[in-house]
């Protein structure tokens, strides 16, 4: 008798344990989305000063098909425009790092000069090439106002003790402007409506 | 119910290693793991002698499963930064729940060796959240000598006082 009035305990908790948990995650779900959106826009405040766009670029996917590039993977790409103009564009591109994939939102100015890069996701070492991942990174930075011809042929400082993530944060870089620079035109049509 | 819980047989290096690289981390670590340890040892207060021991397991993991997820939702609601940078260390403290009541922490003979494992276990995490906010040893094999000197330190001491 007893041992079955456990086993009705048991089943109890567990279901009690998962409708909570369910309900919790329908009450919070509205909350979490908004979580993840302003966390997307802060991403975006940190890449694009505020005066550069006045639309929603995360609602404005390119229609650029995911495809390899010489040592990375555009992954897609978003449209910034200022009063209607596009004035940037936004590419994401994964590369391989030390510990696994980087991912970049990479911003670049419609003259094709590099507007500021934002690290969304990696797994480098915490404290040497993790640091990419801190906003206003200054190594990051100094990639600011660079176009596709200052990058072929200048060195560049790499992170000390992080040559790996380094060379691939460079090299996508690298390739999103050389991407830019050769579909620059279909990059920047004017968009009939916003 | 002699089994003695300490730092061994607790699942508690992890989190240890993990989350102190720096001091807010640590002690928001530390603040969501007391909570969860302390609801999940009332809740269970009330059922363990309800149920026989194979479903005490069961039970055990259901509600220190429950309890994270929750804990989880509601960061992931209302922190989400800080959720992502806890990541999985969140999850563990339902492994650490799991632990320690098979090693019968929750007993109610155990109080004093509850407080002394509390202790520890908070003075750790918040020494070392405060000796790893500087640049090198906030890498993982830093941490982990820091930890190793200082349980030694704390082992030195014990076995010191103990023989004057």
């Amino acid at each position: 008798m007893k041992s079955s009035r456990g086993v009705l305990l048991a089943l109890l908790i567990a279901i009690g344990g998962g409708t909570l948990v369910l309900t919790l995650q329908h009450l919070t779900a509205d909350h979490a989305a908004r979580q993840v959106q302003a966390l997307q826009r802060q991403a975006l405040r940190d890449l694009l000063p505020a005066d550069r766009y006045d639309n929603q670029p995360l609602d404005h996917p390119l229609t650029i098909a995911p495809q390899p590039l010489a040592e990375s993977q555009l992954q897609g790409g978003y449209r910034v425009t200022l009063s209607g103009q596009p004035s940037a564009v936004l590419l994401r591109l994964t590369t391989s790092g030390y510990a696994g994939p980087i991912e970049l939102l990479i911003a670049i100015d419609r003259d094709g000069k590099l507007l500021g890069i934002k690290t969304l996701a990696q797994s480098e070492t915490p404290s040497l090439g993790g640091h990419i991942s801190e906003p206003g990174n200054p190594w990051l930075a100094s990639f600011k106002g660079r176009s596709r011809t200052d990058m072929q042929g200048s060195t560049f400082d790499q992170i000390a003790g992080a040559t790996l993530t380094s060379r691939a944060v460079i090299s996508a870089v690298h390739d999103a402007l050389r991407y830019f620079d050769e579909h620059r035109s279909s990059l920047l049509e004017p968009v009939a409506h916003d | 119910m002699t089994r003695a819980v300490g730092l061994a047989n607790a699942s508690m290096l992890a989190p240890l290693l993990g989350v102190t690289d720096t001091l807010p981390k640590a002690l928001s670590f530390l603040a969501l793991s007391a909570l969860i340890v302390t609801l999940y040892g009332l809740a269970m207060r009330a059922l363990r002698s309800r149920l026989s021991a194979p479903l005490r397991l069961g039970a055990s993991l259901t509600v220190a499963a429950t309890l994270v997820s929750c804990a989880q939702l509601l960061l992931q609601a209302f922190a989400l930064p800080m959720y992502q940078q806890l990541g999985i260390y969140l999850a563990l403290i339902s492994v650490q729940c799991v632990v320690l009541e098979h090693n019968a922490f929750f007993e109610t003979d155990q109080r004093k060796a509850q407080l002394r494992l509390v202790a520890l276990f908070a003075a750790l995490m918040i020494i070392l959240g405060l000796l790893r906010a500087t640049a090198a040893t906030q890498l993982m094999p830093a941490g982990f000598i820091l930890l190793g000197l200082l349980l030694a330190g704390l082992q030195a001491w014990a076995h010191f006082s103990q023989s004057r």
